[in-house]
């Protein structure tokens, strides 16, 4: 009986490494071609039948970009934007999602419905928009034009409002009565509560603009104004592109993402399964 | 309050700095400051060092260059064109013609007069290329051919004889099929022939100009495809895959033909100049002979090639149209030559590219010139490109006969072109 259970067991246990280890590969891999292929030299890239190790590990490729791009300009800009979109995105997404869950004004449930309503909408299209407003107001080619369009973000303010609502209203009573302003019940009493909210919505808002391509590349046009994801675009060639030195440019750009990933996987983890999405 | 009062005031002291601060990069700038968007990352260092040289003939004037990978660069310059904001110069290539209606690019007529140049200087084709109902929109940058490059160690170690130029439509064949059963005799795994196409220009795009087609034109319907000529170009590379010496479609669209080449997987390749300089890097350089494209009814080649425009809203018209005519004349053609990036339009500087490749004689290229057609282009190109290889893809990969393909692809490049005007 123990016996044939033990064995039930042990099958069904190799059957979810199985699936495991298949899906560790899958993710895997890529990063090891990647790394493979930032040290091998144009032609063993494009090889055929590919090898898998370059036949001699050289830094060149990583020589030939750093001479080529600011590389290090890339990575400040990156921080500097990521640092001011996130502490201004918790702010104002807070403070907004505070006053659809709590605060009483008209037409509170029709902003809130249209403010959703844009989520539905592919950001694509606020492109152009956006660019004639940087235009106006003389912020192309800044990185001030990078910032402020991702302040406010829909899906944070509507992610903090569900977290806000769960909250037991008695928190904001009691609060009232010792003399607490609708600001400090939000910034004392409510704000503390939903930290791991907010660390999730620090997450999400940290890898769109790690990740977010087309936007740097339209509204900036010197290279010291691009981000990294920006500046790696720059080495995709119309007619030839030279894959080991895109792998190497990645390769640089997604060491900091990873190590940060190292430091705060306890966090990353919990915050996408606080929002139950993939980012 | 006391704090809410000093928030204030530290947000509106900030907004002065940033006030300040812009006003004084304006007023700052005191030699005319222009830009220069390009999309080509391998060419930037060539023209950071054409504008050093322009800017040593002109202190008055500074250059920025903009670089914007080609794939966001049409969507970055719509964008900036929309708000006025496009770069005083940059580069253009056949979708001319949308920005000539859209009032964004000057006409350079005016300029080139007055500068007193010769427009016979540069080569025809490309001069024809960049003019829009007789007015000059860009100066030619340069000009690229398709030639055929074989592998000589694949012809030596199978005893086929080298291609010689003049090779005729059916000598070409002939020789694939020789060395398809040479390869098969001695169990090789090389392809006889490989071709990219899964992309128009080095490979139908040739075939159907020497059978003497304009492919696209502004005339009504917008296309000859719809005629019986048009064909036969596609019929004779399906034919190709199907005697074994052109691979399947999938194997072509999976990797690139001239990677299967490089990688001396394939005896014989279309190939166009703008990978001369990666021939030349090849390991095996040495071995790579090349000759005209076989002819089949005219000896003709679709050329490309880029030019530069510059932008109708310019604040800076003059030291623009100075970098303009910097850029298309002799100093900037020698040089881009002597880097091996392009075959120069401007016909007295083209004898600078022969001396600048190591190993591979790249006078094919400029051979295969002479005789010239510019690249196929219309108004709705964008669109006509694009019906035109999904058409191909189905072709060869068998899904449709050339003739049923054919006419497809003609019917939905003429109606498309109908919608195109009916829009205007």
């Amino acid at each position: 009986m123990g016996k044939m259970n033990r064995t039930k067991y042990k099958r069904g246990h190799i059957f979810t490494h199985a699936v495991l280890i298949l899906a560790v590969l899958i993710s895997v891999v890529p990063f090891i071609w990647m790394i493979l292929t930032a040290f091998k030299n144009y032609e063993e890239s494009i090889r055929i039948p590919m090898t898998i190790f370059p036949a001699r590990w050289n830094f060149d490729n990583f020589q030939v970009i750093l001479s080529k791009f600011p590389f290090g300009r890339f990575y400040i800009n990156t921080f500097t934007v990521m640092i001011f979109v996130i502490l201004g995105e918790l702010l104002i997404s807070s403070m907004a999602a505070y006053a659809f869950a709590r605060l009483d004004f008209p037409l509170k449930n029709g902003i809130f419905i249209f403010c959703l309503s844009l989520m539905m909408v592919p950001s694509q299209i606020f492109i152009i928009p956006q660019y004639d407003l940087m235009v106006k107001l003389k912020l192309t080619n800044t990185l001030v034009a990078l910032i402020l369009p991702r302040l406010f973000s829909v899906f944070s303010t509507f992610l903090l409002r569900q977290f806000f609502l769960t909250l037991p209203r008695d928190l904001d009573d009691a609060a009232k009565i010792d003399g607490c302003g609708f600001f400090g019940i939000y910034f004392r009493i409510l704000l503390p509560l939903i930290r791991p909210a907010l660390i999730s919505v620090a997450i999400l808002s940290g890898l769109t603009i790690w990740k977010d391509l087309l936007w740097p590349l339209i509204v900036n046009s010197s290279m010291e104004r691009y981000t990294l994801s920006a500046g790696l675009a720059l080495l995709i060639g119309e007619h030839t592109t030279n894959f080991p030195q895109v792998m190497a440019g990645s390769l640089m750009a997604v060491t900091p993402m990873i190590v940060a990933f190292f430091f705060l996987q306890k966090q990353f983890v919990e915050g996408i399964a606080n929002t139950g999405i993939k980012g | 309050m006391k704090r809410c009062k000093l928030v204030y005031g530290l947000v509106m002291s900030a907004m002065m700095c940033a006030l300040i601060l812009s006003a004084v990069s304006v007023s700052a700038a005191d030699p005319v400051k222009i830009s220069f968007m390009l999309w080509d990352e391998v060419q930037r260092p060539v023209f950071d060092e054409i504008i050093a040289k322009f800017v040593e003939a002109n202190p008055d004037i500074e250059v920025e260059i903009q670089l914007t990978p080609w794939s966001q660069y049409w969507t970055k310059l719509d964008a900036a064109a929309g708000a006025g904001e496009a770069p005083d110069v940059f580069w253009m290539n056949t979708f001319m013609s949308k920005y000539v209606d859209a009032g964004v690019l000057e006409p350079l007529d005016s300029y080139i007069d007055a500068a007193g140049l010769d427009r016979a200087a540069w080569l025809g084709t490309t001069m024809n290329a960049y003019a829009d109902e007789g007015v000059q929109y860009a100066m030619p940058k340069g000009m690229d051919t398709v030639v055929v490059a074989f592998n000589k160690k694949i012809f030596d170690k199978y005893e086929v004889a080298y291609p010689a130029d003049g090779w005729t439509w059916d000598e070409f064949i002939a020789k694939g099929a020789e060395l398809r059963d040479a390869i098969k005799t001695a169990g090789g795994d090389e392809y006889a022939l490989v071709m990219e196409i899964d992309s128009a220009q080095p490979s139908y795009i040739q075939l159907l100009a020497q059978d003497g087609l304009a492919i696209f034109d502004e005339s009504e319907k917008g296309t000859d495809l719809d005629s019986p000529d048009a064909v036969a170009a596609f019929a004779d590379i399906v034919a190709l895959i199907d005697e074994g010496i052109l691979p399947d479609f999938k194997v072509l669209s999976d990797t690139k033909a001239t990677d299967l080449f490089l990688s001396e997987k394939g005896a014989m390749v279309y190939v166009g100049s703008w990978k001369s300089s990666v021939l030349d890097e090849a390991s095996f350089a040495g071995d790579i002979g090349m000759v005209k494209m076989p002819i089949r009814k005219v000896d003709i080649c679709a050329i490309g090639g880029l030019g530069y425009s510059m932008s109708a809203f310019s604040k800076h018209k003059d030291a623009a149209w100075k970098l303009v005519e910097f850029l298309s004349g002799p100093e900037s053609n020698r040089i881009q030559a002597e880097a091996r990036i392009e075959i120069p339009a401007y016909l007295a500087e083209q004898e600078a590219y022969l001396p600048a490749f190591k190993t591979i004689d790249g006078s094919v290229f400029i051979d295969q010139g002479v005789l010239s057609v510019r690249f196929p282009s219309h108004r709705p190109l964008a669109t006509t490109i694009s019906i035109m290889s999904d058409y191909a893809g189905q072709i060869f990969s068998k899904e449709l006969t050339p003739e049923e393909g054919v006419a497809a692809m003609a019917e939905a490049i003429i109606e498309a072109v109908a919608e195109y005007r009916a829009d205007m």
